[in-house]
């Protein structure tokens, strides 16, 4: 171990003699009595304190600071030539601790030492902040809008916070939200929180300003233009595009109309499901990785992977002059290849559009049942800004369901309280066994017309309605696998599913019953040696490798297994 | 289907309308059904719950209630 002192460390490695211009090295003993000092006020020690104003070493730095020849007050030490232990102060911490200690008699102070003080407190009193500031101007661009505001305007605006109404629109002749940003942006970049005792009526309008409860900037100076170039090769087809747009009416708000395109998107399109069924890697996802193919979706032929839903949505927003980003789990800005969703904004909206959070369960799904959606959010931080944006999903998902011939779309919660509301008040106590709910599940698996990836959604829809959280844990599970022997000849594979009963336990595989379900064909029975072979022969695989364990009990795994 | 159980409803609701506990049940009841996709969101014990209490005799409760979940019907116009 090399036992530098501080003044040989200094010497031997150039870029602490550089740093010790900014940072005051002392011995680790130090900096460890200051960090265990019992005596403290908010956090600093009370012998450090003393220190800033009567030794001569550290005042030195106190005035660099208070000098604006350095940002903060920094004091550490060196172990094995890395700087540790650090101890900083801004200039308001400094004297707002000092007076606090000299007032409760921590510490006394000689005459020279209280002089100091004096000066240090003066330096950042609020006359100092107006002798400096008095008649400055300061320029600012917004969204692309040029405006200037004065240091008397900025103090004028905190003074009357209180009584401006997020509603005014307009605070001397500038847009409310832009001036709001501006005073911002003065006090953070002049760190004038940091550098000045303000009064609290001052500090703590700034901390309002900052979280947006009353006005919301978070969104100024974002997407303030569309720098990726992909969207201007996609082609809609257009009798997609006219039933996405139709019946939307012309009187919407640009976000109504944002908000509507999309429910639409995910009520007309489908996930593609030999997409999903190859676990999302192969030769089948070239199709969707060329960005030509999009035109080829059409209201028959409507199966499409995230990309190309944003690709779409992207395409439609930028025809209502929304900007926007593709959100990639790939760092370029390259089509394909990885999940993407889209980011944009509208106003002081910052939105994310994601309609496959979840391939089975994400807004593809949820759009056309009428569910809460959960792939379009609002990421604003301010609460009222995101109400206000579940207020108008509400609205838009409500007129899209008048033109659907759909009284009304629930709202999640409040429907589970009349649900519970109606439990308490009926008096039926009904009983299914166990056989009947599965003649009734295998029924209406036979009789549906849907296909392709919304049957198997179906199908899990129902095991959740129809079977009671123990019955779905012992008597029934559902699988969706990969069928690459049943495949459409234009297709390399297809989802299948595997419905496994068990009247008593499914983890008892001897006394299992297994089913086949290939769409648009009947439910059939299948032996578990015949899925095995059919596992081993590589006809059938997992969609996901993780499901291996739990989703087919007998492949893998339950008692009776090879 | 939905709307023939909203029809019941109303009639049962007028019907109820001096016998104040049967009313509440029939004013939960048309909230409930006031979503198309309401059956979707109840588990099985509860729909025929719902059913027995608009008056769907026993041997009929399974009929109803597969189509009421009929998804093939979910864009159709009501009837």
């Amino acid at each position: 171990m090399n036992n530098y002192t501080i003044d040989e460390w200094l010497e031997k490695e150039p870029y602490l003699k550089k740093l010790s211009d900014s940072v005051l090295f002392l011995d680790k003993e130090i900096i460890d009595e200051y960090t265990l000092d019992d005596s403290k006020v908010k956090g600093t020690s009370t012998k450090l304190l003393k220190n800033l104003i009567s030794n001569s070493d550290y005042y030195k730095y106190v005035c660099k600071l208070f000098n604006d020849e350095i940002e903060q007050f920094q004091c550490s030490y060196i172990v094995l030539g890395d700087v540790s232990g650090n101890i900083r102060l801004n200039k308001r911490e400094i004297v707002e601790r000092l007076e606090v200690a000299i007032s409760n008699n921590y510490l006394e102070l000689n005459d020279e030492e209280m002089k100091r003080f004096n000066d240090l407190k003066e330096h950042i009193s609020l006359k100092a902040l107006n002798n400096k500031y008095f008649n400055t101007l300061h320029d600012y661009n917004v969204d692309n809008i040029n405006f200037t505001i004065s240091f008397l305007d900025i103090i004028e605006f905190l003074m009357e916070y209180d009584s401006i109404n997020d509603y005014d629109e307009y605070y001397k002749e500038i847009k409310l939200e832009y001036f709001a940003y501006g005073v911002i942006d003065f006090l953070k970049k002049n760190k004038i929180i940091d550098n000045y005792l303000l009064p609290d009526a001052i500090t703590n309008k700034y901390q309002e300003l900052e979280l947006g409860d009353k006005i919301d900037i978070e969104a100024l100076n974002q997407f303030t233009e569309t720098t990726t170039s992909i969207i201007n090769d996609v082609v809609i087809d257009q009798e997609l595009k006219s039933e996405i747009l139709v019946n939307m009416p012309d009187d919407l708000s640009l976000l109504e109309k944002a908000i509507y395109i999309y429910i639409k998107m995910c009520k007309l399109l489908r996930y593609d499901g030999e997409f999903y069924a190859v676990n999302q890697k192969g030769e089948v996802t070239k199709k969707h990785e060329d960005i030509n193919h999009i035109k080829n979706v059409t209201l028959e032929n409507n199966e499409i992977v995230c990309y190309e839903f944003n690709a779409i949505y992207a395409k439609l927003l930028s025809e209502l002059n929304i900007n926007f980003e593709i959100n990639s789990s790939f760092v370029s800005d390259t089509y394909g290849g990885a999940h993407a969703n889209l980011l944009f904004r509208v106003e002081k909206f910052l939105i994310e559009a994601d309609s496959v959070t979840s391939i089975l369960q994400g807004d593809l799904i949820r759009a056309k049942l009428n569910y809460p959606l959960e792939g379009l959010k609002c990421k604003n931080i301010n609460l009222k800004t995101r109400k206000e944006f579940s207020n108008l999903i509400s609205k838009i998902y409500k007129l899209i369901a008048m033109g659907d011939n759909v009284e009304k779309v629930e709202e999640h919660e409040t429907f589970n309280d009349i649900l519970r509301e109606y439990k308490n008040v009926t008096e039926n106590e009904i009983y299914l066994d166990i056989d009947e709910k599965l003649d009734l599940l295998m029924t209406k698996i036979n009789d549906s017309k849907l296909i392709g990836l919304d049957v198997l959604s179906y199908m899990l829809l129902l095991r959740k309605i129809i079977f009671n959280s123990e019955e779905r844990k012992y008597n029934i599970e559902i699988a969706i696998i990969r069928n690459n022997e049943f495949a459409p000849v234009d297709k390399v594979a297809m989802p299948s599913a595997i419905i496994t009963i068990n009247q008593i336990d499914i983890n008892d595989v001897v006394n299992n019953t297994y089913y086949l379900y290939n769409p648009r064909e009947p439910l059939q029975y299948i032996t578990l040696n015949n899925l095995r072979k059919r596992f081993n022969g590589g006809s059938f695989e997992f969609v996901d490798e993780s499901d291996k364990e739990d989703r087919i009990p007998g492949i893998y795994s339950g008692k009776g297994t090879k | 289907m939905l709307d023939k159980l909203k029809q019941i409803n109303e009639k049962l609701i007028i019907l109820y309308q001096n016998d104040e506990k049967n009313l509440k049940k029939q004013l939960i009841i048309k909230k409930l059904l006031e979503e198309e996709n309401c059956f979707f969101k109840i588990d099985i014990e509860t729909s025929y719950s719902i059913l027995k209490d608009l008056n769907i005799p026993d041997d009929e409760l399974r009929k109803v209630y597969q189509e009421l979940i009929d998804i093939d019907n979910l864009k159709k116009p009501t009837e």
